[in-house]
């Protein structure tokens, strides 16, 4: 039983990382059109950020993961200005290509500021663990648990209840139709463009005290959110963020019990079993909104 | 499909698209992979492969830069078979790098299985397993279109990574195969970097010859119809389906000839040598030579090989350099190093009009 409950802890927590990520991506891909092969790339600049905040500057763990989300919003809006912007009116597998390449131009420009060795990042408040019905969990997983839940409501709150959120989803719905109306393409794109980045720099903070950090650990990630996002449909954030957490317990649990040697393997399986089930495609989500 | 008439069909010089009467020769059609200028593009692979062949070793100084050479010539059949994949047939496909470690794995079974004098049942093998594999993943994510596509073939090159590294029998311990047999045909065997370059000049100058002989048949043209509009490619009566798997099969086919012979030229196959960083470098060679002629990957392959070199001293720069080029690439160069003339010729001419 202890056994059973420290991996659905632990697979809790992986999925809240995933719809974070995966949230982060779709909402950039349902606004503007783009898929960003940077979003992996993000997330390891987020938590390197977070690194170099807490030794170089010697902020404390929670002032360097606010950095890292803040600078990582910033780091958005300049790949929309730099990446997307000139290329709005191209094709959309160009764009893609300029986001894998924006993700090349962040590694390596990561792998120059802080080498490629791998790094830990401290957790946010401290490495203790509490016991849940005798097994114990990190105080992380709670705390990462505990963030995306409040970041959910607060995104749910943002995207239904104010005029920035509206405006991003009147673009995802219609793009002609939300500018004819007044929405303002740029400011809206800018905007959208700096949550994801914001959200993939939280993801980043979050999961990487779990693990090392190395240059490809966010790109890993970004794959194994694509699995989630897909069985939630790649549309409605609720959606997505229900698919994330399926894929999370699931890796954890299943990958726990039975197949120890397969887990990393488990969500490119899920992605190909989607396809193999619904041949029309695993983005084939009709009208669905954010 | 209506193919389209180039140039005055009455003056001279007219040129006549593959597959439709030839105007001067009523009620004879040109076979479909003889078109316009073929015999020009099938001269230009002939004079480069000699000069490769000729030239090359001379021009190689030393062992390095003999390595260089047949990697660079590796690359370019890896690159037209992706060229196929991503800008003819228009997959945007990750699993071409999982092609090639499938050729290499199953021709260095084969020959490890039953001696080097089988390489060429290997290398057949590999080709025609691949082309099954890949036939299968076109087919079950046909209808999955751009990015779709992208992300069911970045979750196929990764299960195959995972599974690769467990199938110890074939792919050797985690998925490192060791000790593989060089490439023996009729009785020779071709064991030295100058010996395999040769081998993979005429393989180059095959592939190539392929390449021009599609890029002037009906088979192209009705694979960018169906890449560009394909419910009306349909109306028109492309069988857009079956002409983009096609495309794309062959194209894994390729990939797998290239990573067969790299396997055997190199004795070593690796899981990580075909990894996502070689997937993005495919690209970069189509993107950067440019994908409207089969020339565009020779020359993206040319500095892909060589750009590390001219950085030398500055390897912590590689990734970040392979970005930014990519990225103006994409921003300046649509179509390539190969297009650059034309797309100079265009500013110039916008500029004097206006």
């Amino acid at each position: 039983m202890a056994r059973f409950v420290a991996l659905l802890a632990s697979g809790i927590a992986t999925g809240a990382i995933l719809a974070v990520v995966a949230l982060g991506f779709v909402v950039l891909h349902k606004a503007t059109g783009v898929v960003n092969f940077a979003h992996g790339d993000l997330v390891t600049l987020g938590a390197y950020v977070a690194l170099w905040a807490g030794t170089d500057l010697g902020l404390g763990p929670v002032p360097a993961a606010l950095l890292a989300v803040a600078a990582l919003f910033g780091v958005g809006v300049v790949i929309e200005r730099v990446a997307h912007a000139p290329l709005r009116k191209r094709p959309a597998m160009t764009v893609v290509v300029a986001t894998l390449a924006a993700a090349l131009v962040l590694r390596g420009l990561v792998a120059l500021w802080q080498g490629s060795t791998p790094r830990s990042l401290p957790p946010l408040l401290g490495d203790g663990t509490v016991r849940i019905a005798g097994a114990p969990v990190a105080v992380q997983r709670i705390v990462i648990v505990a963030v995306v839940a409040v970041v959910l409501a607060g995104l749910a709150f943002t995207f239904t209840r104010t005029s920035a959120g509206r405006q991003v989803r009147a673009l995802a719905a219609d793009p002609e139709a939300a500018q004819m109306l007044g929405v303002r393409t740029r400011g809206a794109s800018m905007l959208t463009f700096g949550l994801s980045a914001a959200l993939a720099g939280l993801a980043g903070v979050l999961v990487a005290p779990l693990s090392a950090v190395d240059l490809g650990f966010g790109f890993g990630l970004m794959v194994t959110a694509f699995a989630g996002a897909v069985i939630g449909g790649f549309g409605n954030l609720g959606g997505v963020a229900l698919g994330a957490a399926v894929i999370g317990i699931v890796q954890q649990v299943v990958g726990g019990y039975v197949l120890q040697d397969w887990a990393p393997a488990l969500p490119y399986a899920v992605i190909l079993v989607i396809v193999l089930l619904r041949p029309a495609g695993v983005l084939s989500t009709g009208g669905t909104r954010l | 499909m209506t193919v389209e008439v180039t140039g005055s069909a009455t003056g001279a010089g007219a040129e006549v698209a593959p597959g439709v009467a030839d105007p001067g020769r009523p009620g004879r059609a040109l076979p479909a992979w003889a078109g316009p200028g073929l015999g020009r593009s099938l001269a230009g692979v002939v004079a480069f492969s000699a000069a490769v062949a000729v030239l090359g070793p001379q021009v190689a100084r030393g062992g390095s830069d003999l390595l260089l050479m047949t990697l660079w010539l590796v690359h370019i059949i890896s690159a037209t078979g992706y060229r196929w994949v991503y800008a003819v047939a228009g997959r945007f496909s990750f699993a071409q790098t999982l092609m090639m470690a499938l050729g290499a794995y199953t021709s260095a079974w084969v020959t490890g299985e039953m001696g080097a004098a089988w390489t060429p049942v290997g290398l057949v093998a590999a080709v025609a397993g691949v082309a099954l594999v890949g036939g299968a993943v076109g087919w079950v994510a046909r209808r999955s279109d751009g990015f779709a596509f992208a992300i069911v073939t970045l979750a196929l090159a990764e299960l195959g990574r995972q599974v690769l590294s467990h199938t110890e029998g074939f792919s050797g311990r985690n998925g490192n195969l060791v000790g593989i047999e060089p490439l023996q045909l009729a009785g020779r065997a071709y064991v030295t970097d100058e010996d395999v370059l040769t081998v993979l000049v005429w393989v180059v100058a095959a592939v190539l010859a392929l390449a021009m002989a599609i890029e002037r048949s009906p088979v192209r043209r009705q694979a960018l119809a169906a890449r560009t509009n394909g419910p009306v490619a349909a109306g028109l009566g492309v069988p857009v389906e079956r002409v983009r798997l096609a495309v794309f099969v062959l194209g894994c086919a390729t990939g797998a000839l290239a990573g067969a012979v790299m396997g055997h030229w190199q004795g070593f196959v690796g899981t990580d040598s075909f990894g996502l960083d070689l997937a993005i470098g495919l690209l970069l060679m189509v993107q950067l030579g440019g994908s409207r002629t089969p020339w565009g990957p020779v020359l993206g392959a040319t500095v892909y090989v060589w750009l590390p070199e001219a950085l030398s001293g500055l390897e912590e720069y590689r990734a970040a350099a392979y970005g930014v080029l990519l990225l103006v690439t994409v921003l300046v160069l649509p179509d390539g190093l190969t297009g650059l003339p034309a797309t100079i010729r265009q500013r110039l001419r916008r500029g004097s009009a206006s």
